[in-house]
């Protein structure tokens, strides 16, 4: 898979004033969140107007190159620990799923030959965002400013109707300790009993942890690793990119 | 070292109401805690000093089980005939942590409590992993000798606890005073992976510590083994080890836990269930150690444990059939 | 070879004891120099009665003390704990400094914040490249005390002296430095040689130079008509010496400029020169004591970095000031043994004959550019008529480069013995026998000369006999016995360290009530040299052992006699010992056989000296007490002494270990199951401390063969193990069973050193890796080039048997 999309520039980058969706359990939680200034709009809490915002497109989607995966597992932990930090469900929305096809890049088999074989996955941010319109309530909504598809969990009652209208399914056997994985990539966490699913860490000040943290990222930027993209990445959302995805 | 407050309590319940305040910290031989006080890994505002709780060591038969006070000294468990006659495994384990002197001060609480020895958690000062509460891990792309080759998760150092892989295989029961009183964890509950919380290696709150460790009837007097390797025979924390746990041979029930490869003491679970039911050949001792690995994913300087762990697998279970 | 130097030059050389330090870690690399020295000193240096001389004895039957086991004399004191070492010394309103160090291989700093520090309570000083004085301390590249720029992660950048010593760690940890990092190279050596390579120095110096290389007859056309050609590279790791004591100075000014120091060093007088030189004050106003040092194997040659730092603090404070490093900084900074990597070439002639040979090395200089070189071994073991030996110096930002017990030979040693093992097998040959043909006992790159002695032989035969070769030989991989493998290996090695060095001086004194002292300037660093001295003092001027003592430790009474490095303190400086014992001699039989009523009535030539008395040769009832002797002067008698070397002369001291072990075929381990190490120590003048030192040097060598490596992680360029933990050295429970340790000393009394003894201090170390990777290869048919042999690296071998 090779990435070549250049007009990348921070397409999630979260702007305070788009950031409507700003929930009342945040509100509470007060500090805790990475967001500094948001303004609140009643508005936002209506459901029509996440309605109208269903059919803007995600500016942004994870993508990911599995040749450059070492399967670390630091995107899962990641995503778990910045979600949890701010009040929201710790399950990963990101998943490495083992796929035994996969062979490393050469640059990367170079330190870690005994690494191939993962595959990132994660909500592909669908064109049409199937996993809205049945929402009963604001617990599954679209971002007006970003078109981020998003969970606020404190509205989510758990009824799974999300999961079912979502089209993708993880793909086999999670590489975190061989577990099987069967569910959607909208998925439940019987902890909170809420649904979750990849909000580009919606909030979050220098955008997706795990494209952040992922240390082979971390590598090509530094230059050790030579690479013209990286293992996790940010692209705009297009048809064809989520045509591309996995 | 940075000033701290030193208390002694002379009770568990003082000694866990102490540890409720702000960056206080459980010492028992202190062997682990001092020196990473001095590295300033783990700011310490009050020391809770258990050695001054009497009653807290002690190895006895209660009940059927082999019950063993948190504050014993290895030394003392390394050298008692009734472990090493009921539960061999643990015995060896603790005749093998660091030296004799490190013996004599360590406890068997603090054993299983202690700190990762990743070296760049130690020794890198410029490091901000994972363990430090910052964002990376160096092993990954580093030098990782040391380091996890099962269930890395964006930190990679192993559980570097001998008397964890024994009490693994041994299958105890860790009991654990905190502030909500007493409570039984099981071995396999008890140590974290980093997935859970990377800044922790047991399920141990601040305020929380182990009171006892108790070994299950079904363990007591059964064929256990434990081996390890070090560069050094004579004082290093594992590369590797293995704690096995039979019945009988042919093996009714095992318990096989890999020390010193993964972030928590490793349970084998394929090699254990491919050797239920049968004997301890030498080809099912060869075919239990590949499976013992077979889902290893070694870095980029730690493959040499894939080898090692095999090795090891095949010297312990080769000492229980003989 | 045969450079000449004018008068000026010499007498700043033998002035300079940074020089005299260099030369004595390097004396091959320095040669020319050493014997220019040497010929001034002789010529200047009035020379002793003949007959003064001829009164030594004539065999070592003869000897009282010389060759006996003696207890060392500076031994209770260390182990009853009574002894002062300069980390034990608490002065008065003693402050206690701690060393800010780069985290960083090349950076520099683009802002300081001290305030912090500065604040905090109990804080006297702090020392950064702001308000550092503006005196280099002559490193390359030049450093001052604390620099703005590292060339090592590790690198001292500021220091603070407190009232105790969390204060200052809490202190230096308070400075807030921002830093710019640069490029850096401390991975991998050969990057800092490749085209584009960043400069690491300056861009005016290049980051690698080549020295001169060795040649004889034509290597290329008698490699070109070998019958039997190969070659092989071989590396080692960067090593630490980590002495017990770790660097401490502590420093005190007596006035402005009067200035006391306590130092951990190996050499005391350099300390007092450097200091002096720093502060521009005569070395008359420095004053150095080394009463007791805890280790030093290389690393405290000099004044070196907690030297300078204490007496600034100190200076600045108006304090006594101790810097003690802690563990980590230890590891930190000071020097370290230099990696090597080495391509060895032979070609034999006539299926079993070394015809040509070539080493090409490439040394890590380490940050500060130390000297690197691996040759002597290899110049000096075979013979080899063809040959071409050259080595190359690169920087890199590992941390400074420089001596280690040995120095660069146990590098070269580890090369040539798997590749000698390697040709001799190719040549079809048992791996002893291939070693006896080839062995060289002359000096091959000083026309053939014959070395002064030569005991390569000797040590080799002798241990394979001791170790049972021909029995216990087998081919490769031919005794497994289940999942274990045994196997045994040899060794041999040479090497300049324990051969002749620079002139030193010496001065011996017999009081008038019969003690006999030597004032050795020499720092006794633990080898017992102090003890050597006095043996070779009272043997020489004929006192009981009792009546003599050795003091050492204060440049305020000693002169200055050279570094204790290069395995020269019993040979060079004995040899001054003895010169000045031989002075003194001859002044006490003088006074005896001279004036109006003498004490003897006989010529001195025709007396002699023994037991405290001097006696008529022919009437030995003909005596008078030595005390007597002096006390009739009414001064105590003084003896001096210079020791130089004669013209034209090859020394060399030659070593040679075996041993045996067995691999474990699941888990990689290495069991030692036995060691016997020979070395050729010309005459032992103290026994018991040849063991010792022998025993020392090659656990220590064990370590560098099994487990001792420093590893630079490339993406950081950064040491990950730096401590006692990662950097496992040998402990007494991992050396072989006592009863299959065992040490050999062979004496073919060499005719110059006092006695004719060579010194040990260091060649011990050099045989053990070899001989353990070769050992491992007879017991698993698979070779490892790399050191150390460690378990990684034995179960990567192991996969590959067949």
């Amino acid at each position: 898979m090779s990435e070549n999309d250049t007009e990348l520039q921070d397409p999630i980058e979260p702007d305070g004033s788009g950031d409507e969706g700003l929930s009342r359990r945040r509100l509470v939680l007060g500090g805790l969140a990475a967001v500094a200034t948001v303004a609140v709009s009643t508005a936002s809490l209506a459901r029509g107007s996440t309605a109208a915002a269903a059919q803007i497109q995600s500016k942004g989607v994870i993508v990911s190159d599995p040749s450059l995966c070492v399967g670390c597992l630091a995107c899962e932990v990641n995503c778990s620990t910045w979600h949890a930090s701010v009040g929201r469900s710790s399950e990963p929305r990101i998943r490495i799923v083992s796929d035994p096809s996969v062979k490393l890049a050469p640059k990367v088999a170079a330190y870690l030959p005994g690494r191939a074989g993962n595959s990132p996955q994660t909500c592909k941010q669908c064109p049409t965002a199937w996993c809205q319109p049945n929402c009963p309530t604001t617990g599954l909504s679209v971002d007006a400013s970003t078109g981020v598809r998003y969970i606020n969990e404190q509205d989510c009652i758990a009824c799974g109707k999300c999961e079912v209208d979502c089209p993708v399914e993880w793909n086999g056997t999670l590489v975190r300790k061989g577990q099987k994985i069967d569910s959607k990539r909208v998925s439940y966490d019987p902890v909170l009993n809420v649904y979750n699913k990849c909000d580009l860490c919606r909030g979050r000040e220098g955008g997706p942890i795990c494209v952040e943290r992922c240390p082979v990222n971390v590598a090509v930027r530094a230059g050790y690793i030579q690479s013209d993209h990286l293992a996790l990445d940010v692209k705009p959302s297009t048809e064809e990119q989520w045509k591309r995805l996995v | 070292m940075k000033k701290y407050e030193h208390t002694s309590p002379t009770s568990v319940q003082d000694a866990v109401k102490l540890l409720s305040a702000q960056n206080a910290r459980a010492c028992a031989g202190g062997t682990d805690l001092i020196g990473i006080m001095k590295e300033g890994l783990l700011p310490t505002d009050r020391l809770v000093d258990l050695k001054t709780i009497k009653g807290l060591d002690y190895i006895k038969e209660d009940g059927g089980e082999l019950k063993i006070g948190a504050l014993t000294k290895l030394s003392t468990i390394a050298a008692s005939d009734v472990v090493n006659t009921k539960a061999p495994a643990l015995a060896e384990a603790a005749a093998r942590v660091a030296s004799p002197q490190i013996r004599n001060m360590g406890t068997l609480g603090g054993n299983m409590a202690q700190k990762v020895r990743c070296w760049y958690f130690r020794e890198f000062e410029r490091a901000d992993c994972y363990k430090r509460n910052g964002n990376y891990c160096y092993a990954i792309l580093g030098l990782s000798d040391l380091h996890a080759i099962f269930d890395g998760a964006a930190c990679f150092a192993v559980q570097p606890s001998d008397t964890s892989t024994a009490l693994s295989a041994l299958g105890a029961t860790v009991v654990i005073n905190g502030k909500d009183g007493e409570r039984n964890v099981a071995i396999d509950d008890f140590y974290i992976g980093p997935d859970v919380d990377y800044l922790r290696e047991t399920v141990l709150a601040q305020d929380d510590i182990i009171t006892e460790v108790r070994i299950p009837a079904s363990a007591l007097g059964r064929p256990s083994v434990f081996i390890k390797a070090a560069p050094r025979k004579t004082i290093d924390f594992a590369r590797a080890s293995v704690a096995v746990l039979i019945d009988a041979n042919p093996v009714g029930s095992i318990r096989l836990t890999l020390g010193a490869v993964a972030p928590t003491p490793h349970r084998a679970k394929d090699a254990e269930d491919f050797l239920k039911g049968k004997s301890l050949s030498a080809d099912n001792i060869a075919q239990a150690a590949t499976l013992a690995v077979k889902n290893a994913k070694p870095l980029a300087t730690n493959g040499y444990k894939v080898d090692l762990v095999q090795g090891l697998v095949r010297q312990a279970l080769t000492r229980l059939a003989s | 070879m045969g450079k000449k130097f004018s008068q000026a030059r010499i007498l700043q050389m033998l002035d300079d004891p940074d020089f005299q330090l260099l030369s004595a870690e390097y004396p091959d690399l320095y040669a020319d120099e050493i014997e220019a020295m040497n010929d001034y000193v002789r010529s200047i240096t009035p020379a002793l009665p003949e007959w003064v001389k001829g009164a030594a004895p004539k065999s070592q039957q003869q000897l009282k003390f010389v060759g006996t086991k003696v207890k060392r004399i500076e031994d209770p004191a260390r182990l009853t704990g009574n002894g002062v070492y300069a980390s034990d010394v608490q002065l008065p309103g003693m402050l206690y400094g701690y060393i800010v160090r780069s985290p960083y291989a090349h950076a520099t700093i683009t802002a300081i914040d001290t305030s912090a520090a500065e604040a905090l309570p109990g804080v006297r000083a702090v020392l950064t490249y702001k308000n550092a004085p503006q005196t280099k301390i002559g490193t390359n590249p030049d450093k001052f005390v604390v620099n703005q720029e590292a060339h090592c992660a590790g690198d001292e950048v500021a220091a603070v002296a407190a009232e105790d010593p969390h204060t200052a760690r809490e202190a230096a940890e308070l400075i807030k430095i921002t830093w710019q990092e640069l490029p850096g190279v401390a991975a991998d050596i050969k990057a800092a040689m490749a085209a584009g390579a960043p400069a690491l120095i300056a861009p005016n110096i290049s980051n690698y130079s080549a020295g001169t290389p060795v040649k004889r007859g034509d290597f290329d056309s008698a490699y070109g008509s070998a019958s039997l050609k190969y070659e092989q590279t071989y590396t080692t790791a960067t090593l630490q010496h980590t002495p017990l004591e770790r660097h401490c100075t502590v420093a005190r000014w007596e006035g402005p400029d009067r200035l006391v120091m306590w130092a951990s060093s190996q050499y005391m007088s350099s300390v007092r020169s450097s200091l002096a030189s720093y502060f521009g004050m005569p070395r008359s106003h420095v004053r150095v004591l080394s009463e007791n040092v805890g280790g030093g194997f290389g690393s405290k040659g000099g004044a070196q970095r907690d030297a300078y730092i204490a007496a600034v603090l100190a200076q600045m404070t108006q304090r006594p000031v101790k810097v003690y490093f802690d563990r980590p900084g230890n590891f930190r900074t000071s020097v370290h043994r230099y990696a090597e990597i080495m391509s060895l070439k032979a070609g034999l002639a006539g299926g079993n004959t070394i015809n040509a040979y070539r080493l090409d090395a490439i040394g890590d200089g380490g940050a500060n550019k130390g000297g690197t070189s691996s040759l002597p071994p290899v110049q000096r073991v075979y013979t080899a008529g063809n040959a071409f030996f050259q080595e190359t110096n690169v920087i890199t930002n590992r941390g400074q480069s420089g001596p280690m017990r040995c120095v660069g030979d146990p590098q070269g040693t580890w090369a040539q013995e798997i590749f000698i093992d390697e040709l001799a097998e190719k040549a079809g040959m048992n791996p002893l026998d291939f070693r006896l043909k080839n062995i060289a006992e002359v000096d091959q790159d000083h026309e053939n000369r014959k070395w002064n002695s030569c005991g390569l032989r000797d040590c080799a035969t002798k241990v394979a006999t001791a170790i049972g070769w021909s029995s216990k030989w087998h081919k490769p991989a031919g005794k497994i016995n289940g999942r274990k493998a045994h196997g045994i290996g040899i060794a041999l090695h040479a090497c300049g360290h324990g051969s002749m060095s620079l002139p030193m001086t010496c001065v011996v004194r017999l009081d008038r009530d019969g003690s006999l002292d030597v004032n050795n300037g020499l720092t006794e660093i633990g080898g017992g040299q102090s003890t050597a001295a006095m043996i070779i003092a009272a043997e020489t001027v004929g006192v009981k052992l009792t009546d003599a003592s050795a003091s050492w430790n204060d440049t305020g009474f000693t002169p200055d006699a050279g570094v204790t490095a290069g395995s020269r303190g019993t040979i060079s400086s004995g040899s001054a010992v003895r010169n000045a014992a031989l002075d003194l001699k001859a002044q006490l039989l003088q006074i005896a056989t001279s004036g109006a009523k003498p004490m003897l009535n006989a010529k001195p030539e025709d007396c002699d000296t023994g037991d405290g008395y001097a006696f008529v040769k022919a009437d030995p009832s003909q005596k008078v007490k030595l005390a007597d002797v002096a006390n009739s002067t009414g001064n105590p008698v003084i003896g001096r002494g210079t020791h130089v070397v004669p013209p034209n002369t090859s020394m060399s001291v030659f070593s040679a270990g075996a041993t045996e072990v067995e691999v474990d075929l699941d888990t990689g381990e290495v069991t030692i199951l036995s060691y016997v190490g020979a070395n050729d120590v010309g005459q032992a003048i103290n026994r018991l401390g040849v063991e010792q030192q022998m025993e020392g040097g090659i656990v220590m060598g064990m370590g560098m063969g099994l487990w001792e490596e420093m590893k630079y992680e490339a993406q950081h360029n950064f040491p990950v193990n730096w401590n006692w933990e990662n950097y496992p050295i040998p402990t007494t429970l991992d050396t072989p069973k006592w009863a299959n340790f065992q040490t050999i000393i062979v004496e073919p009394i060499d005719a110059i050193g006092p006695y004719g003894a060579k010194g040990v201090g260091e060649p011990p170390i050099s045989p053990p890796p070899p001989a353990l990777a070769n050992a491992i290869y007879n017991a698993i048919g698979v070779r490892i080039y790399d050191a150390p042999l460690s378990r990684d690296k034995v179960l990567a071998a192991i996969k590959k048997m067949k």
